[in-house]
């Protein structure tokens, strides 16, 4: 397997500029919530005072919106195969991830038989570095650089049930 | 669970989509798009002179702004017109009743994919509360009848493959052609999705003769849509809006990798469950298609639905995989409305994966339905007030709010008074129309003088700017501004207040403001020679 995560290393874009992520564990709890202070302040001023206005618009819905959307922002195929493409986002310089044969690599690896051996990892890094996401919001070309691991991961089980595909052939002949 | 508590709680969910839908129809404070009223005015138009804006007799395919749409929902709408007159609430009532009975044609889809009453029940209560299906039953969206025929098409077609009952198969196709009366988007899935599930048989051949009779049957309906395939009306909605229309279309090499963005790109959670529309018409403050909690529940879903392999998992694949290319092969990014067909099996997917959610905590189920009703129940309202309370506020400007304030001004003015509407798109007539402000026969008389015989075979635009006292124009107010007797509508976004006040030749008649209390229109009145 390791030789299969080296040739996906090598093949991957993301990796080639040698990206140092910054600011990976920055975090203003306090800054957010005078954002959001001041979101609900200028939503509420806009609408007819209401006793519901409590309940659906308030600071820590809008503070937690605020990170859920980087969260989903990230989980956005788009970001990492066209380089955001046909949804730039703002305040991101979108740079290519992967390349676009990549994805097939991608798609592939969950039909490895493989994959089973990786699952667990997959699963329980995939949420840490979604709660890393949450919690510090990381979007730049950078910060999101411990994502790739496992699409890295799931490309060399793709890339590895690829090169079996000759042998099946062999066998069938 | 009994049959009786089945129907019961269905009964129930129906009645909570319905009213879902239906309240505040009329009047949900964003405004009366001038889609709806196109859509609308043709069906009273038809109604009360047996043509449409242009004068055209019962067309086949309908022609408003240069753009084509398809005539079922008009054709649908004028018994409700009937019924309640020229309002908003008849032109929305067919949409939001098609909504309505989508709740119960997605009980038996599911009940046919799923073999389980209880995901069936599910998905009907999703259908019955999810924001898209919300949204588009509140509007007057003929897709939303589209994605209802095609659907009751789905069902049927399902019926037909665990039956081997003939009839089932020829009603099937009568309902995908209906819905290509519709809608575009069916035009290109429909037959996709009815060619790909005979071809995916077993031994399909063997059935040729039934395929013949369905392709002659589907040929016979589609009689007077197929007379206009090689005319603009035919075709110029799907190639007006290509991925190889604009203006820089990609190169030929690139076209799958902009093609398979564009297509994952309905597939992104983000868009699903965050972003939205791109377009702001289409969204609701601070909601997308779905809920956030029924991510977890859609992945846990297509999980479900990999792992038991169900006899029909195909044919939902099918309409899975083909009903976001129509949307892929435009060049807009995520456009909910176009693809309206792929939100059901979607909703299906989360319903699988809240029934195996149920069932991985059956221990303390209880516990897990009263948690989702009152989660469900505060989506719900918080939907409702987003989409009642702040969306007007942000986004009424795309829905044209405030013409029907307009128009019934007016309609109190001395009839002797020009009226200028300052409009660059010239398509505010429209609402005059829908309003009743302008005379139907005199707009049907200077429309059809222009279209002449050229109503379903150009695009251009073919309109009258002016009909009798009524012009809709750019306005040139510099060397306007002293025309006598006139009153000039402008949006408040084409003149600053700075340009009439002050001026005592010029009376600032009317302001009408917006839901959050900004000016949407200035109604400027110029003062004749004899009032001075």
């Amino acid at each position: 397997m390791a030789i299969w995560i080296i040739v996906t290393l090598l093949l991957t874009p993301w990796l080639w500029s040698l990206p140092i992520p910054k600011d990976l564990f920055r975090v203003n709890f306090q800054e957010d919530v005078q954002e959001s202070r001041q979101n609900v302040v200028w939503k509420r001023g806009k609408i007819d005072p209401s006793p519901l206005t409590v309940y659906f618009v308030n600071w820590p819905r809008e503070a937690v919106n605020q990170r859920l959307s980087v969260v989903l922002e990230n989980l956005d195929i788009g970001n990492y195969f066209f380089a955001g493409h046909p949804r730039e986002r703002v305040g991101v310089e979108e740079r290519q991830k992967f390349f676009f044969f990549q994805f097939l690599l991608f798609i592939i690896g969950f039909t490895s038989p493989h994959l089973n051996k990786y699952k667990k990892f997959l699963v329980v890094y995939s949420s840490l570095a979604l709660l890393a996401v949450f919690i510090f919001e990381w979007r730049s070309f950078a910060q999101t650089l411990p994502l790739a691991v496992p699409f890295i991961v799931l490309m060399a089980l793709g890339l590895r049930q690829i090169m079996t595909w000759p042998k099946k052939w062999r066998i069938l002949r | 669970m009994s049959k009786k508590l089945v129907v019961a709680l269905l009964a129930g969910i129906i009645l909570l989509g319905a009213i879902l839908r239906f309240y505040r129809l009329g009047d949900n404070g964003l405004g009366f798009f001038r889609d709806e009223a196109a859509l609308g005015f043709n069906a009273w138009s038809l109604l009360s002179t047996g043509a449409d804006e242009y004068g055209q007799k019962f067309p086949i395919i309908f022609r408003s702004f240069e753009v084509f749409f398809l005539p079922a929902y008009v054709y649908l709408s004028i018994p409700i017109f009937f019924l309640l007159g020229p309002t908003v609430i008849a032109a929305r009532a067919l949409s939001a009743t098609a909504g309505t009975l989508l709740i119960l044609t997605c009980f038996f889809i599911a009940k046919e994919f799923f073999k389980s009453g209880k995901v069936a029940l599910i998905s009907a209560l999703l259908v019955a509360v999810s924001p898209w299906a919300i949204f588009y039953s509140r509007g007057t969206f003929e897709g939303n009848l589209a994605l209802l025929a095609f659907s009751v098409g789905v069902y049927l077609w399902l019926r037909f493959t665990n039956t081997d009952e003939k009839k089932y198969f020829f009603f099937s196709v009568a309902f995908f052609v209906f819905s290509m009366y519709s809608y575009q988007a069916p035009r290109f899935v429909a037959p996709l999705f009815v060619g790909v599930s005979i071809v995916s048989q077993k031994s399909w051949w063997k059935k040729w003769r039934l395929w013949i009779s369905g392709f002659f049957l589907a040929l016979l309906l589609s009689l007077p849509q197929l007379s206009l395939i090689a005319s603009p009306a035919g075709y110029h909605r799907a190639v007006g809006v290509s991925l190889f229309s604009r203006e820089k279309a990609p190169p030929l090499y690139l076209v799958p990798r902009e093609f398979l963005s564009l297509y994952l790109h309905y597939f992104s959670p983000s868009n699903l469950f965050w972003q939205g529309d791109y377009n702001p018409q289409r969204k609701v403050e601070g909601y997308s298609v779905f809920y956030l909690w029924q991510l977890p529940l859609l992945l846990i879903g297509a999980w479900t639905f990999f792992k038991k392999k169900f006899k029909n998992a195909k044919y939902f694949l099918f309409w899975l995989a083909l009903a976001p290319i129509p949307a892929a092969l435009t060049a807009d990014p995520f456009h909910t409305y176009r693809a309206i067909l792929l939100f059901l099996p979607l909703t299906l997917l989360i319903a699988l994966g809240f029934r195996e959610l149920l069932f991985l905590t059956s221990k303390m189920k209880n516990l897990v339905i009263l948690v989702s009703f009152i989660g469900i129940l505060y989506s719900v309202s918080a939907y409702l007030f987003g989409l009642l309370e702040l969306t007007p506020i942000t986004r009424w400007r795309d829905w044209d709010y405030g013409y029907d304030q307009v128009s019934q001004f007016i309609k109190d003015q001395p009839s002797s008074l020009r009226v200028v509407i300052d409009d660059p798109n010239t398509e505010s007539y429209i609402h005059l129309l829908f309003n009743q402000v302008i005379p139907i026969s005199e707009y049907q008389t200077a429309a059809s003088a222009k279209v002449g015989n050229e109503y379903y075979k150009t695009s251009a635009v073919l309109r009258p700017e002016k009909v009798g006292k009524f012009e809709f124009r750019s306005v040139d107010w510099p060397s306007e501004r002293g025309d006598k007797e006139t009153i000039f509508v402008f949006p408040s976004n084409r003149l600053y207040p700075s340009e009439f006040s002050g001026d005592p030749k010029l009376n600032l008649e009317k302001t009408i403001y917006s839901p959050g209390g900004e000016a949407a229109f200035y109604i400027i009145k110029t003062i004749s020679k004899n009032s001075q």
